[in-house]
């Protein structure tokens, strides 16, 4: 229950009759207490049916409602900002995944994903000046012996007989991919 | 001075991350933007979406509202704006389709026509209504015309006293004591 004198200092805010330094401990009651905002809300509805600005059917208090409207799409932006974090993370295994292939690429002189035409990608991307074989991480020796051993053991895909022309994707001896057009 | 002060302050409250005081100016405002977009929508329960969409494009743009107008004129383009879109849809319907949207009055005529097949809210509000208007009549004259003199002629406290050869407090617990006496008399109305 409100005090009359919080009431009457409702009434004389909301026709901006209020000292400043009285509004400002007025709007903080708003945020604490539910009845400040009932208050306000019926002396207006006194000031708007008195100036005949009612609509035929009264509106409720809409504030719940825009609310959580409000509260949508920042529900949404937090689970954008997730996704997009996921996603970084993702993107930045997957160029350490492949970092770590094109160095053991160059670390193992193409014997594992080597291109299908010899050694033109280690040519073309290993800077002359750097010794790569003197720095092998353990995880990059680890990996290439899992790979090699894979390529070795590995049954061979079946490669489904497909239409005339159309390319597939097959393995070659030394696991490298190649696309090859079938024949029939 | 009126309630633009009130206004302002608000809004700089708003603008400073306060939701309490939007919601403020939601309640505030709520009755006359309803009523405003109810003049474009057909449907009741449209308008209210429509009303609660104009607040909500409000709070995300108050952020840009500088004050070099009213508050409820900025919130009357913004509604008036989200009623006309809501009615674009509605345009489109062929059986308003020759129809002139922008057009209140026509808005008007189909609210009227929904009253009708709503009279229970309808008459809500004229209750309402009439039981303001019966509990000034029963008021003292001095609060009475207090009050009439702030909330249709607009006056600010210091005109009134002056018109009414009383101190502006006087007329600050008079406006108060008629307001409060209508709210005792509508509250079992609203809940």
């Amino acid at each position: 229950m409100l005090s009359n004198m919080l009431r009457e200092q409702i009434s004389a805010f909301m026709d901006g009759e209020l000292p400043q330094e009285e509004s400002a401990l007025l709007l903080k009651r708003f945020a604490n207490n539910r009845e400040v905002g009932r208050c306000w809300q019926h002396y207006h509805l006194i000031g708007d049916a008195l100036r005949d600005e009612l609509a035929p059917e009264i509106a409720r208090d809409m504030t719940p409602g825009v609310g959580r409207a409000l509260e949508k799409p920042a529900a949404r932006s937090r689970l954008r900002r997730l996704t997009t974090l996921a996603a970084g993370v993702a993107v930045i295994g997957l160029a350490g995944v492949v970092g770590g292939l094109v160095s053991h690429q160059i670390e193992g002189g193409g014997k594992v994903f080597a291109p299908g035409r010899g050694g033109s990608l280690q040519q073309s991307i290993l800077p002359r000046q750097v010794d790569w074989r003197q720095t092998p991480s353990p995880v990059q020796v680890e990996l290439s012996r899992y790979l090699l051993l894979h390529d070795l053991y590995a049954p061979q895909p079946h490669v489904p007989a497909s239409p005339a022309g159309s390319p597939v994707t097959s393995a070659n001896p030394s696991g490298a991919l190649h696309q090859q057009a079938v024949r029939h | 001075m009126a309630g633009t002060e009130a206004d302002r302050l608000l809004v700089e409250r708003v603008q400073a991350g306060e939701r309490t005081a939007f919601d403020a100016l939601v309640l505030k405002y709520q009755q006359r933007v309803f009523k405003l977009v109810s003049r474009y929508v057909w449907n009741r329960e449209e308008a209210r979406d429509v009303t609660q969409e104009v607040f909500v494009r409000a709070y995300r743009a108050i952020g840009g509202f500088r004050g070099d107008s009213e508050f409820y004129t900025w919130l009357y383009r913004i509604a008036v704006n989200a009623a006309k879109n809501a009615v674009g849809a509605a345009a489109r319907n062929p059986i308003e389709g020759g129809l002139n949207i922008d057009d209140p009055e026509i808005g008007e005529i189909r609210a009227k026509l929904t009253d009708i097949s709503s009279p229970e809210r309808l008459l809500y509000a004229e209750d309402l209504k009439r039981a303001i208007n019966d509990t000034i009549g029963a008021l003292p004259a001095e609060l009475r015309r207090a009050i009439l003199l702030r909330e249709i002629e607009g006056m600010s406290y210091e005109e009134i006293a002056k018109a009414m050869h009383c101190p502006v407090g006087t007329v600050r617990s008079r406006i108060f004591r008629a307001r409060e006496a209508i709210s005792i008399r509508i509250k079992p109305l609203l809940e």
